[in-house]
């Protein structure tokens, strides 16, 4: 095992990488949630702990409503910034159109009265896409799980095609880290960063 | 097919030094336009950063094309690597709209050589 410190550019967990792989469906597909989503009448939440991929999922969502020529709106509120941007409701009533579609990230971080002023701010048939911690703000759409394959999909689509991590290690990160993708990915980017991985690389990466 | 060649394949340079950029384009569709860009970006744990610091723009009327920029070099900031932040230089050949684009990383710090930010050697 090599423990020579390794620069950020050469880490395969860097964000930039990361942020290149879609979100990962388990269970179901982009269409069939997107299907179900307008069943429910397009007002849905995608629910899950932090790191179990609820905003990756928002967004692929999202990308494919603008593709299919749809406006989105965004209103992301998370722990470190807790509060809604000023203004927030009087913008969506004078901004948004009633066929745009409203992506809410992290709603469970405003007020029960803050979040009646949404909804009655939404307009009769627009669509609303949010994300929370906890269900019982609209009809769950999607509850995001992971397991350890999924972490182990992950990583087998970056850069390397020979990351020396055994599986028993990626479980056991995932299981540290109770699910949370974000925080065993941060974990496997700290130890390839202090050389605790050896590395093959499939692809060069900046040299 | 977009390509970019720096001066023999050099990839260090001082700062505020001058160099040739060659930017060759062989597009498969027509683009309104390529954009030869200068930039710098870090790489990392959490949130990216990306600076446009020099962006040259041409007329993509013809779906083949080169053109040899003279480019003086910023004086900073240094390229640099630590283990949580790299900051890289890049030179990016874009055609719009379609997005198809290129990218060559370079070294921008004193004597050539990234600085490293760890008491040991990068490997």
């Amino acid at each position: 095992m090599s423990h020579a410190f390794q620069p950020a550019r050469n880490n395969p967990f860097a964000t930039e990488h990361l942020l290149r792989i879609p979100y990962l469906f388990q269970n179901s597909s982009l269409d069939e949630l997107i299907e179900r989503f307008e069943q429910m009448g397009s007002r849905g939440a995608l629910v899950g702990p932090e790191g179990h991929g609820k905003t990756t999922l928002q967004e692929a969502i999202a990308a494919e409503y603008e593709r299919r020529g749809v406006k989105t709106h965004w209103i992301r509120v998370s722990r470190d910034c807790p509060h809604l941007p000023k203004g927030i409701f009087e913008q969506l009533a004078e901004l948004t159109a009633p066929e745009d579609l409203i992506l809410f990230d992290g709603v469970e971080q405003i007020s029960r009265l803050a979040w009646w002023r949404f909804r009655r701010t939404l307009k009769p048939g627009q669509a609303c896409l949010i994300t929370t911690h906890t269900p019982g703000w609209f009809p769950t759409l999607h509850d995001c799980v992971t397991d350890c394959l999924l972490l182990r999909e992950i990583i087998a689509r970056l850069p390397v095609s020979d990351i020396q991590i055994d599986s028993a290690e990626i479980d056991e990160i995932w299981l540290k880290h109770q699910g949370d993708l974000r925080q065993s990915l941060f974990d496997l980017y700290d130890r390839f960063a202090s050389g605790e991985f050896l590395v093959a690389r499939s692809s060069p990466l900046s040299e | 097919m977009l390509k970019i060649e720096l001066p023999q394949n050099e990839r260090s340079f001082a700062p505020g030094g001058t160099i040739g950029v060659d930017a060759h384009w062989a597009l498969d569709k027509p683009a309104d336009r390529v954009e030869l860009r200068l930039v710098w970006n870090t790489v990392g744990k959490g949130d990216r950063d990306l600076s446009v610091v020099s962006t040259w723009s041409y007329d993509a009327t013809s779906m083949n094309g080169h053109q040899l920029e003279e480019v003086t070099l910023p004086e900073a900031p240094y390229s640099f690597s630590g283990k949580l932040l790299s900051l890289v230089w890049a030179f990016e050949l874009i055609a719009l709209p379609s997005g198809e684009s290129t990218r060559e990383e370079f070294v921008i710090a004193p004597n050539g050589r990234e600085l490293t930010l760890h008491k040991s050697e990068i490997v």
